[in-house]
C-alpha cells in the first residue's frame, strides 16, 4: 500500500503528537461525561421529590427508609424498600394514599387540598414511564 | 517524509472535524429537544404539561394551554357560581354559550351511543352518596327511587343553541367530559404554537403528543388493586384516559362504595375495578371509560368498537385482565 509502512506510522513531529493527544484526551472528556451523566441519570431514580406549590422542599433518597410529617403535620409520607407512600393524611378525599406506594420513575402521588407533589424521576432507560394513568 | 505527515495531519484534521461535529450535534439536539415541564393545580386535580422542542416555543406554548385550561375549568366547573352551568342547576337559567352548548350535545351523542350508560345528569344521584361534600352515606333506596325519576338525559333538551330542562330539579355536571375537553383545547394551543412533542397530564389522564424526541411515550397504567402499574403502553398522538374505583370511595360493612354511579341503578357499579381507554380523541376517551363500568366488560368492549382503533385495558375487580382485540400488542409488561 502506497505511502502507509512502518516510517509513515512512527516518524511523527511534535505537532502530530500534541494533535493525537488532543484527540485522545477530547475522547477520554467525551467518556468521562457520559460516564458521570450516567450515574447521574441513574442516581435520579433512587430519589423523590417533593414539592409544594410547584417549590421543591425536599428531596428523599428511596434507598434510605424513613418517615416525614408534612404540611404541618396534617400529612405522613414513608420511604421503605425502594419505594415511597403517603401514610396518613388528614385531607378529605385521602386520594392521595389510595395511591398506596409509588416506586417506577414518572410516577407521581399529587394532594390536591395540600397542594403536595410527590414526584419520582424518569430515568433515561427503554423501560422509563413518562406518566401514569389511573 | 513530508507528505506522510500531511497525511497524519489530515487524518487529525479529520477525527477532530469529526468531533466538532458531534459536539455541534449535541448542542444542536440540546436546543432542539429542550424539554421543559410545568405543573399547576386546576380542575380539581394538577395538570402537568411537559413540551420537547425549542425553548422559546416550550414556555410559551405551555403558558397559553395552561391559560385556555383555566378558563375551562371556570367557565364548566357546575360549583363555580358565575358558570353558565350554575345558573341552569340552581337557578334554572337556559343554557346558551356554544362552548358549553356544543360539549353539552357531544355528551348527550355519548348518551346515545352508550344506551344510556354515559349520563351527565347524573349529579343528584352523586350528591346523595356524599361524593360532592366528601361527607360519603349510604342513602336509602327510597331515596335512590326518588332521585332517579329527574336523572336521565331525556329531560334535557337542545334547540337553536340553547339547553333547556323539563324539570327544575334535573342538574347537569360535565366532570366526566370536561377534562377530555380541556386536554382537547391545551393540544390545539400547543400544535398552534408549533410544539410537536408534548405530555400533556390532567390528574391521570393523559395526552401524548408526537414522540418523546425520537421514541415513543410510555404511559403506565395502575394496577387498581396492588400498589404499583399493570404494564406499561407505548404511544403517540393519541389520549391514555383513566377511570377507577380506587378514586374516590369508601368502605362501609367492607363493602367498596365508588364515584361512578350506574345512571340507570343509582347505585355504585360493580365488576369492574379500573378502566384505560387509548383514542385520538381525549373527549370521547374520557367519556366512554365509564361505559365499560356500566355496562362490565363483555357489553362494554362490545360497544366501543363503534369507535375504530379505540383499545381498552380493564381490569376486573377479580383481578383479572381483560382488553380490546388490540390491547394484548400495546400493553408492555414492565
Amino acid at each position: 500500500m502506497k505511502g502507509f509502512n512502518d516510517n509513515f506510522l512512527y516518524k511523527t513531529t511534535a505537532f502530530d503528537k500534541a494533535l493525537i493527544g488532543v484527540i485522545l484526551g477530547s475522547c477520554l472528556i467525551v467518556l468521562l461525561w457520559l460516564r458521570y451523566r450516567a450515574e447521574t441519570v441513574t442516581a435520579l431514580a433512587h430519589k423523590a421529590y417533593i414539592y409544594k406549590e410547584h417549590a421543591l422542599i425536599r428531596e428523599l433518597p428511596l434507598l434510605k427508609d424513613t418517615r416525614i410529617s408534612l404540611a404541618d403535620g396534617k400529612m405522613d409520607i414513608e420511604v421503605k424498600d425502594g419505594s415511597i407512600r403517603v401514610a396518613r393524611s388528614d385531607c378529605p378525599r385521602r386520594t392521595c394514599m389510595s395511591m398506596g406506594w409509588i416506586h417506577h420513575g414518572g410516577q407521581t402521588i399529587v394532594c390536591v387540598p395540600y397542594r403536595i407533589v410527590i414526584e419520582i424521576k424518569a430515568i433515561a432507560q427503554e423501560a422509563a414511564i413518562d406518566s401514569v394513568v389511573y | 517524509m513530508k507528505e506522510k505527515r500531511a497525511g497524519l495531519k489530515i487524518i487529525g484534521g479529520v477525527a477532530a472535524g469529526v468531533l466538532f461535529y458531534l459536539y455541534f450535534l449535541s448542542a444542536y439536539n440540546g436546543y432542539r429537544f429542550h424539554r421543559e415541564k410545568e405543573t399547576r393545580f386546576m380542575m380539581d386535580t394538577y395538570v402537568a404539561i411537559t413540551g420537547i422542542g425549542p425553548k422559546y416555543l416550550n414556555s410559551k406554548a405551555i403558558s397559553l394551554a395552561f391559560g385556555r385550561i383555566r378558563e375551562i375549568d371556570e367557565k364548566f366547573n357546575f360549583l363555580n357560581s358565575k358558570s353558565p352551568l350554575y345558573a341552569f342547576n340552581n337557578e334554572g337559567k337556559p343554557i346558551t354559550d356554544p362552548e358549553v352548548v356544543d360539549l353539552i350535545k357531544k355528551a348527550l351523542d355519548v348518551y346515545r351511543e352508550s344506551e344510556g350508560a354515559f349520563d351527565i345528569t347524573v349529579a343528584p344521584i352523586v350528591s346523595l352518596w356524599g361524593f360532592y361534600d366528601k361527607e360519603f352515606r349510604l342513602p336509602s333506596d327510597g331515596q335512590i327511587q326518588a332521585a332517579l325519576r329527574y336523572v336521565g338525559s331525556q329531560h334535557l333538551k337542545v334547540n337553536a343553541g340553547v339547553v333547556e330542562k323539563d324539570d327544575p330539579r334535573v342538574k347537569i355536571d360535565l366532570g366526566g367530559i370536561a377534562k377530555g375537553y380541556a386536554v382537547q383545547e391545551a393540544l390545539k394551543i400547543l400544535n398552534a404554537q408549533g410544539l410537536k412533542s408534548a405530555l400533556i397530564d390532567a390528574g391521570g389522564d393523559v395526552y401524548a403528543l408526537g414522540m418523546k424526541g425520537r421514541k415513543l411515550w410510555h404511559i403506565g397504567i395502575k394496577d387498581p388493586r396492588a400498589d404499583g402499574l399493570l404494564g406499561y403502553v407505548k404511544v403517540k398522538d393519541v389520549a391514555v384516559m383513566g377511570s377507577g374505583d380506587y378514586e374516590r370511595f369508601f368502605m362501609k360493612d367492607d363493602k367498596r362504595y365508588h364515584h361512578i354511579i350506574d345512571p340507570r341503578t343509582g347505585y355504585p357499579t360493580q365488576g369492574i375495578a379500573g378502566v384505560t381507554l387509548i383514542y385520538s380523541d381525549p373527549v370521547l376517551a374520557q367519556a366512554w371509560t365509564k361505559v365499560v363500568f356500566v355496562h362490565g366488560v363483555k357489553k362494554g368492549l362490545a360497544l366501543l368498537r363503534r369507535l375504530p382503533e379505540m383499545e381498552a385495558i380493564v381490569a376486573k375487580d377479580s383481578g383479572e385482565i381483560e382488553c380490546s382485540a388490540g390491547c394484548s400488542r400495546v400493553l408492555n409488561k414492565l
